[in-house]
């Protein structure tokens, strides 16, 4: 399939009356969700991944896309208006945000804020069109050597870029690894760490061990927290002077058009660096923002520019991340491995032959990430008010619904209570990770490329014998991963020496 | 405040170090299985368990040198004590899923998920008793609506509707 055949096909796909209410109802999920802290983008995948089962690859992938794509937008009005970010990748937009709340602007950073975020995520989406033709090429020279050399190169960056500890992120990326070998072996059809268990011959099930991860752990989180799930609140403006507000943001943003080209090309540029995510791209955007500005000394005391930047690099980084799993089936992401795993439960396969025979696929991932994101800015603009009144659930009531709910799903998927208790399992696990900082990217990460990477080992030894690690893009791609993990260690290394002697010195 | 954020910090060392142990515990025993499988079979988890043995054993080492036997001990005291909020919390909760899954088991998806709701709003939350009622019947019937209806899926019945069904088992 063409890219111009692919394009128009995607285009008509989005908006079908089979697909676009499954992208609205998405939008506006993910929007409610974003609004929620404490709720993440991975959590409102999760929740949607049950229902994939029983959908075509079309309406499936603009539901859980569709809701993905709104979640930073509900995100920073939460960030502007509570001076909580509603999910992680927000926290750049706390540093003007809530200045300009306090100076009765609230409603203009939110305009400004959503239309960032759209233009950002459309800056994204057409990044990724455009890298079609290279993505093309570059791919037929990705067999299994090159696929399972650039698995372990992912991983480490998941493992080594993320917030978290160097070895607490590396043994999450391992353990992940480890748990995608649990059942038969493809191979030799040997049980593999099933322990007897009649129910994990096909191995650990996908949706209730990301339901358990980010759903139930998050449940726990907010069940020990408790009250209400947003700060002190604050008192809101009137529905005129709010529209009034917001239209002179989007006004204002649009004037920042230049500016927002230039973060969102920052955070499509970082999106395609597996591990590295929203939140790091809206920092370095806010940078940039503020060193070309004309007024950096306003930067953290209520400067627009400071909010545009930060939104639009927040929502550009999904175009990149997009590229990597599509093409190699590699996700930088913890929602990347999530949307990897919506993908196998859909029948749809990523690499050479996704970007050969289903280029209309791709174009409707990119579609409803723009029409998400156009969704999200127009609910967020007449919904604020209303929307802001979501933070003020308490958690007592919050909690009890959405466990069932997650449970629920946890169920459906094979009408197994095996799956509850896996379920249950992981969100013990993902919330003891939470509180000691264990990479949970780094570990589903680990855990969907399990079978990649033992298949293509395997595939590469038969193809190339022990030495295919010599061959030219698998020695590059190796020599990248150690030099990376190598500087790294030895960066700890050299940094705990540096403190250990300021300690002595301090003594003295 | 500040004692407060040190009990904090010490409790989450003693309950890493016993995190790392017990998954360090688990990944022996599986290093211990895979010597038993077939080479190729055996060889991809064999690559990944023996760096991540290394690095447990390494974070082992690390998180040990920065408490002491008396924090640990403090610490578990503590939770036996039923004085740890947070273990309380998370346990009882934990406790509360797997009654759900029993109920579920007995009486049916719906009436599992509704008697729980109920039971964590009223009863836990101390929610007033018709908001506990609306939501847990509210949430069942949209559960109803989205998976019966919307998505074809149909929850368990519970053993006591297939027994009233004229089947002893499932």
């Amino acid at each position: 399939m063409g890219i111009v055949e692919g394009l128009l096909s995607g285009f008509l796909q989005a908006v079908s009356l089979d697909v676009f209410p499954y992208l609205f109802v998405g939008a506006v999920f993910g929007l409610l969700i974003g609004v929620i802290p404490g709720l993440s983008g991975h959590f409102a995948m999760a929740m949607i991944i049950p229902f994939l089962y029983s959908m075509d690859p079309a309406p499936g992938i603009a539901f859980l896309l569709g809701a993905h794509s709104t979640v930073a937008q509900g995100g920073g009005l939460t960030a502007i208006f509570f001076s909580t970010p509603g999910t992680g990748q927000n926290a750049a937009t706390l540093l003007d945000g809530p200045p300009m709340r306090d100076k009765g602007l609230g409603a203009m950073a939110a305009g400004a804020a959503l239309t960032a975020c759209f233009l950002g995520a459309t800056f994204g989406a057409v990044a990724l069109a455009l890298l079609l033709p290279v993505l093309q090429r570059i791919v037929l020279f990705f067999g299994p050597p090159e696929i399972f050399v650039l698995a372990l190169l992912a991983l480490t960056f998941v493992a080594v870029l993320g917030k978290e500890d160097i070895i607490r992120s590396l043994i999450a990326a391992l353990a992940g690894l480890l748990l995608a070998m649990i059942g038969l072996d493809n191979v030799t059809n040997t049980e593999r760490f099933t322990f007897g268990w009649l129910e994990l011959h096909d191995g650990l099930e996908l949706v209730p061990v990301i339901l358990g991860l980010f759903a139930v752990a998050e449940m726990f989180e907010l069940w020990v927290k408790g009250g209400s799930l947003s700060g002190p609140q604050t008192k809101m403006l009137s529905t005129r002077e709010t529209q009034k507000q917001i239209f002179q943001g989007i006004i204002t943003a649009f004037r920042h058009w230049w500016l927002i080209l230039r973060c969102s090309s920052i955070g499509a540029a970082m999106g395609l660096i597996p591990g590295l995510g929203s939140a790091p791209a809206a920092f370095v955007a806010y940078g940039h923002a503020k060193q070309s500005s004309k007024t950096p000394e306003e930067f953290g005391k209520g400067n627009i520019e400071g909010v545009i930047g930060s939104e639009a690099a927040n929502d550009a980084v999904e175009g990149g991340a997009l590229a990597s799993t599509i093409a190699f089936g590699v996700p930088g992401s913890s929602s990347m491995a999530i949307l990897l795993g919506a993908l196998f439960i859909l029948g749809v396969e990523t690499g050479p032959n996704m970007l050969t025979y289903h280029v209309d696929v791709i174009f409707v991932m990119i579609f409803t990430i723009i029409i998400g994101n156009f969704i999200g800015m127009v609910g967020g603009m007449f919904l604020v008010n209303p929307l802001s009144r979501a933070t003020g659930l308490r958690a007592s009531i919050l909690v009890p619904v959405l466990l069932v709910i997650v449970f629920t799903g946890a169920f459906a998927v094979q009408r197994s209570f095996f799956d509850i208790g896996i379920a249950l399992l992981f969100g013990v696990i993902g919330y003891l990770m939470k509180v000691l900082g264990y990479s949970r990217a780094a570990l589903l990460i680990g855990f969907v490329l399990g079978f990649t990477v033992e298949k293509n080992l395997y595939l590469a030894v038969q193809l190339s014998g022990p030495d295919f690690i010599f061959n030219p893009i698998p020695l590059t791609l190796a020599s990248i991963t150690v030099v990376f993990l190598a500087y790294n260690v030895w960066t700890i290394i050299r940094d705990r020496g540096q403190s250990k002697t300021t300690r002595a010195e301090q003594q003295e | 405040m500040a004692e407060e954020a040190d009990e904090v910090t010490e409790n989450n060392t003693t309950l890493e170090l016993f995190f790392v142990v017990l998954i360090g515990l688990a990944f022996s025993a599986a290093l211990v299985a895979a010597l038993g499988y077939a080479f190729v079979s055996a060889r991809t988890p064999l690559v990944i368990l023996i760096p991540l043995l290394l690095l447990i054993g390494a974070q082992i080492n690390r998180t040990r040198k920065t408490t002491n036997a008396t924090t640990i001990l403090s610490s578990l005291s503590q939770v036996m004590r039923g004085k740890n909020r947070k273990f309380n919390l998370v346990a009882g909760m934990v406790g509360l899923i797997i009654m759900l899954m029993l109920l579920i088991f007995v009486a049916g998806h719906y009436v599992g998920v509704a008697t729980f709701m109920y039971f964590l709003l009223n009863l836990i939350s101390k929610e007033s008793k018709l908001l506990s009622a609306l939501v847990s019947t509210g949430v069942t019937a949209i559960l109803y609506i989205l998976f019966e209806i919307g998505f074809n899926i149909e929850l368990y019945r519970g053993l006591i509707y297939n027994f009233l069904s004229g089947y002893l088992f499932a």
